[in-house]
């Protein structure tokens, strides 16, 4: 089953791992577990990416393009930044110091309202199509970041509800979904004890004389399956996960549960792996969007700009892609709840490290919002941004029920971000 | 849709017919009489087997051996599947050999009963010599709860696809949480007595296109209720319902002419015309507790693109506008049932065998060649001749070698040897609660007991596959690192293992190691332990110590492979 013969272009990195991982005749072609020391020693390859989700749509007026003083704006005040010119909301202080690091782009136009939709177009970069599974920016980064031997999962997901599925390139690159920042990962047991050691000898010579004499998909599945999941229950990383390892005074600085995430996901991307997507959810502001908001964008805004001030101070921000954003804006119109409705004509998301410049708005939308006054971005470009941003070529090709489509379908990366 | 579809580029101008498409067998009028009076004396005998579960257990109802329905003699049965062999033209050297007794009967119980069977039902099969142990296997599963129960269930996902429940929003209520699980259970339940009942494919599909009314009292208006969600969802509809049905992805040609199909815009919205007319009306007080739907009679078309579209059928048939259409295009579905055959003949093979003659199972189009199609094409010819029964077509392939092929040895071919497999959610649920709960008896997994188990058992599993609506009856376990973790180290696991039944059990027999062996390797793997592992395990349990090691050999069987997979 050496299906990567058929591929006509030489086998790169990728085609190589996946024959690692594969396999051709037997096992001896696998490589072994190496020891955790090994992988920690070994230099971290390619970049990291942390998505952070803001599930319900959040209000790009009360973010990052208010409106102070128009009939659309509210209350929300606006606040000057670390950079001269670029005026955020006032709700988020703490960002508007990091500002220089910070990009965003104001003039996003997706066209999607719905929230499922919405979802599943700001993850994959398609709108959905029923029948087809489109892979989401975690699965497509864990694949082409990711090196087969890191034991532990390279696409981490917490918090972030419905994330699109896709098993395109195999098991290991659909999300590990993580439990609850205080205990990240559920059924992890030490295998040191003589019980577990035990056990684990009879199961072996179970799986040798099963498998040895049979072929196929599923027979590789299970010998890659297994010995990840030994990877990951002996490697020392497992230590990333543990945030209470960290001093009250930083715990402190990044604030409540969602800063609790970023300080998780700053942790796992030091430690190497390549995708973690984490979220703060509530922001379908229908009724009572300024309280709301407010509240959400404390929490939102202790824990962003602490990681990207721990990001910027060890030297790692340009390695690690920063991406913010939720399934769609809302609306310039307060309706009659003191809220605002789904937005997907004109709206904002945010992006920082990975060679994105900071302190740069690409696009703007006019007096009132209402529509985009400058630079239209659509949802294409914003992934081929992000893919480019990663080292990944936005127009390599991936398959869906037999037909061959794009990561970044048709987008061009935002020049002016780099 | 405003976003430019991704398949655009691929447009081709093509001329011809769908692949695989042939104009419909008509039955003679007599020959159907004759087979609706086979019909109501099959479901006679049917229904009185069901009732008493799956004969053959220790208790639970005399042992009942079920003639075919219909008339249809073993002999006959044999006869197709022997023919179904023939046909597939797989290369003789390369065939694995025929599996033996013990991968037989747990395929075979995985496959129609969703579970391993119990210990006692595994010594019973492997201890009968008679020749036709395997063809008396199969009717005897296929008479048994488990099997409507399941494949009710599995045709109910095929059909709801994704909207496997009742939508939020009737005119701003909310719906009542226990209406639309009950509704969802009634529209299985109605499916699976369907099934067992073997009423002609055509006529479920007939009553699920033109039956309206409330959905507490007629559970098939199910179907077209999930996609109104308040209000009429005509385009997803036809969508779904033309995937689902007719294994057809008529919603390509929503934004423009099919891409590499022969379909026009006008058929899909053509399609979708027919539903247009569907209204639903919610009762209830705070949350809604009945809804219905009823069906108005105007001579609209359906307006999209600027366009009035009329309802026709894409494969023929132009409706009466200004008449009732769903029974219309029930009709025209009738009229064109050699393509509901082929979609059942597909995607059955396909839930059997691990993937379709046509793949995906929802996409017959010009491009798409089907493999073996001589076989596809035999297959759907007989399913209509026999009268559209599901439960006759699942015997026919059990009885087949193809099926019955070995998944050791043999060549790399589709269909050559038998391609091992991931357990659906469900399979596993209950195969491990079997398993480990010693059960002498079949479970009744109606059982409020095992309704708590399960609810548990998700949970769980939802960490190991944690978007959306992830698994089904149709779909298979992801096979990651979550799920072995959770298989090994889970707490729900060890309560299972440690406290379950079979180990308890074991703990109170004063039978040798040996005996013990056997008893574990029954009960969970469904075969005696071999040569070589009936000495080493004996000599396990007997140097670390009676029940401890007992929980110990459990454990590594119940992760290893051969318990996880299906092959």
């Amino acid at each position: 089953m050496i299906q990567w013969f058929q591929t006509a272009s030489a086998p790169t990195r990728r085609t190589f791992l996946r024959f690692l991982v594969g396999g051709a005749a037997g096992s001896a072609f696998v490589p072994q577990a190496l020891t955790s020391a090994e992988t920690a020693a070994k230099p971290k390859r390619g970049k990291s990416c942390i998505l952070l989700w803001m599930n319900g749509g959040p209000s790009q007026l009360e973010t990052f393009d208010p409106k102070s003083g128009e009939s659309t704006g509210g209350p929300t005040r606006s606040v000057e930044t670390s950079v001269r010119g670029v005026k955020i909301s006032a709700f988020l202080p703490r960002l508007a110091q990091q500002m220089e690091h910070l990009s965003l782009i104001r003039s996003l136009s997706t066209g999607e309202a719905a929230h499922e939709r919405g979802r599943y177009l700001m993850h994959t970069g398609y709108s959905p199509i029923p029948g087809l599974s489109f892979a989401p920016l975690g699965t497509v980064a864990s694949y082409e970041l990711a090196t087969v031997e890191f034991p532990l999962p390279t696409f981490v997901a917490l918090s972030a509800p419905d994330i699109p599925h896709s098993d395109v390139f195999g098991e290991t690159h659909l999300p590990f979904a993580l439990r609850d920042v205080e205990d990240p990962v559920a059924n992890i047991r030490s295998l040191e004890s003589v019980k577990r050691k035990r056990r684990a000898r009879l199961l072996q010579a179970q799986e040798e004389a099963f498998l040895s004499v049979r072929q196929g998909r599923e027979v590789e599945r299970r010998r890659a399956a297994t010995r990840k999941a030994e990877d990951l229950m002996t490697t020392e990383l497992l230590s990333a996960f543990r945030i209470e390892d960290e001093p009250e005074a930083v715990r402190e600085r990044y604030g409540g549960e969602f800063g609790q995430q970023c300080l998780l996901a700053r942790r796992l991307v030091t430690a190497g792996v390549p995708f973690v997507e984490i979220g703060l959810g509530g922001w379908d502001t229908h009724r009572d969007n300024f309280d709301k908001t407010r509240k959400l964008c404390t929490e939102l805004d202790t824990g962003f700009a602490s990681l990207l001030e721990d990001l910027a101070a060890s030297g790692q921000l340009s390695e690690t892609l920063i991406l913010w954003a939720g399934e769609f804006g809302r609306t310039p119109t307060i309706n009659g709840d003191d809220g605002r409705d789904h937005w997907a004509r004109c709206w904002s998301v945010a992006l920082a490290g990975g060679g994105i410049q900071g302190g740069r708005v690409i696009g703007a939308t006019d007096k009132l919002g209402m529509d985009i006054a400058s630079r239209p971005v659509a949802v294409e470009d914003f992934f081929a941004t992000a893919y480019h941003a990663l080292g990944i070529d936005p127009a390599e090709k991936y398959t869906v029920s037999g037909r061959k489509v794009k990561y970044a379908y048709g987008g061009k990366p935002v020049r002016e971000l780099f | 849709m405003a976003r430019s579809c991704p398949f655009a580029a691929e447009r081709s101008a093509t001329g011809s017919r769908v692949a695989g498409s042939r104009p419909a067998t008509t039955l003679s009028r007599a020959r159907r009489r004759v087979a609706l009076v086979g019909v109501v004396l099959g479901c006679v005998g049917a229904g009185s087997v069901a009732r008493f579960g799956a004969p053959g257990e220790p208790s639970g109802g005399s042992f009942v051996f079920a003639a075919p329905a219909k008339g249809k003699s073993q002999r006959d049965v044999q006869t197709l599947s022997r023919r179904v062999d023939r046909t597939l033209r797989l290369r003789k050297s390369r065939l694995s050999p025929d599996a033996k007794d013990s991968e037989f009967l747990r395929r075979v119980y995985l496959d129609l009963a969703g579970t391993v069977p119990t210990a006692a039902r595994a010594q019973a099969f492997l201890q009968d010599s008679s020749p036709d142990r395997r063809e008396r296997l199969i009717d005897e599963l296929l008479e048994s709860s488990a099997f409507g129960d399941l494949w009710g269930r599995i045709w109910a996902e095929v059909l709801l696809g994704d909207y496997d429940r009742l939508r939020g929003n009737f005119e701003g209520k909310a719906l009542d949480g226990k209406f639309g699980r009950k509704s969802l259970g009634n529209f299985q339940s109605w499916l699976a007595r369907e099934i067992v009942a073997e009423t002609s494919w055509q006529d479920v599909v007939s009553r699920l296109i033109r039956s309206t009314g409330p959905v507490s009292r007629r559970p098939e208006v199910y179907y077209k209720a999930t996609f109104f969600d308040g209000k009429v969802d005509a385009l997803t509809f036809a969508d779904e319902m033309s995937r689902s049905l007719l294994g057809v992805r008529i919603s390509c040609a929503r934004c423009h002419d099919h891409p590499f199909d022969r379909w026009k815009q006008k058929d899909f919205f053509g399609l979708a015309a027919f539903f247009m007319n569907l209204e639903a009306s919610a009762e209830g007080e705070e949350n809604v507790t009945e809804v219905a739907l009823t069906e108005r009679v105007s001579d609209g078309g359906l307006r999209a693109d600027g366009r009035a579209f009329p309802p026709t059928f894409f494969f023929g048939g132009r409706a009466q506008a200004d008449a009732a259409r769903l029974p219309q295009l029930a009709k025209f579905l009738s009229k064109h049932r050699d393509q509901l055959a082929r979609n059942v003949v597909n995607r059955t093979w396909a839930l059997l065998m691990g993937r379709g003659f046509v793949e995906p199972v929802d996409d017959f189009n010009l491009r798409n060649k089907a493999r073996h199609g001589a076989v596809l094409d035999l297959l759907s010819r007989e399913f209509l001749r026999r009268g559209e029964s599901m439960k006759d077509l699942l015997r026919v392939l059990c009885n087949t070698a193809a099926y019955q092929r070995s998944s050791t040895g043999g060549g790399d071919e589709w269909l050559e040897t038998r391609e091992v497999r991931a357990l659906s959610p469900e399979q596993l649920l209950r195969s491990i609660l079997t398993a480990s709960s010693g059960a002498e008896l079949a479970v009744d997994w109606r059982d409020a007991e095992w309704g708590e188990q399960r609810k548990t058992f998700l949970r769980e599993l939802r960490e190991v596959y944690p978007a959306g609506k992830p698994w089904t009856e149709v779909s298979r376990l992801p096979g990651n690192t979550a799920q072995v973790l959770f298989l090994q180290n889970s707490r729900w696991m060890r309560q299972r293992i440690d406290k379950g039944g079979l180990v308890r059990r074991l703990r109170g027999l004063e039978i040798s190691a040996e005996e013990t062996v056997g008893e574990i390797f029954l009960a969970v793997l469904s075969r005696w332990p071999d040569a070589d592992e009936r000495p080493r395990y004996s000599k396990y349990i007997e140097e670390n110590g009676g029940w401890r090691a007992c929980s110990d050999l459990v454990w590594a069987l119940v992760n290893s492979s051969e318990f996880i997979t299906q092959h």
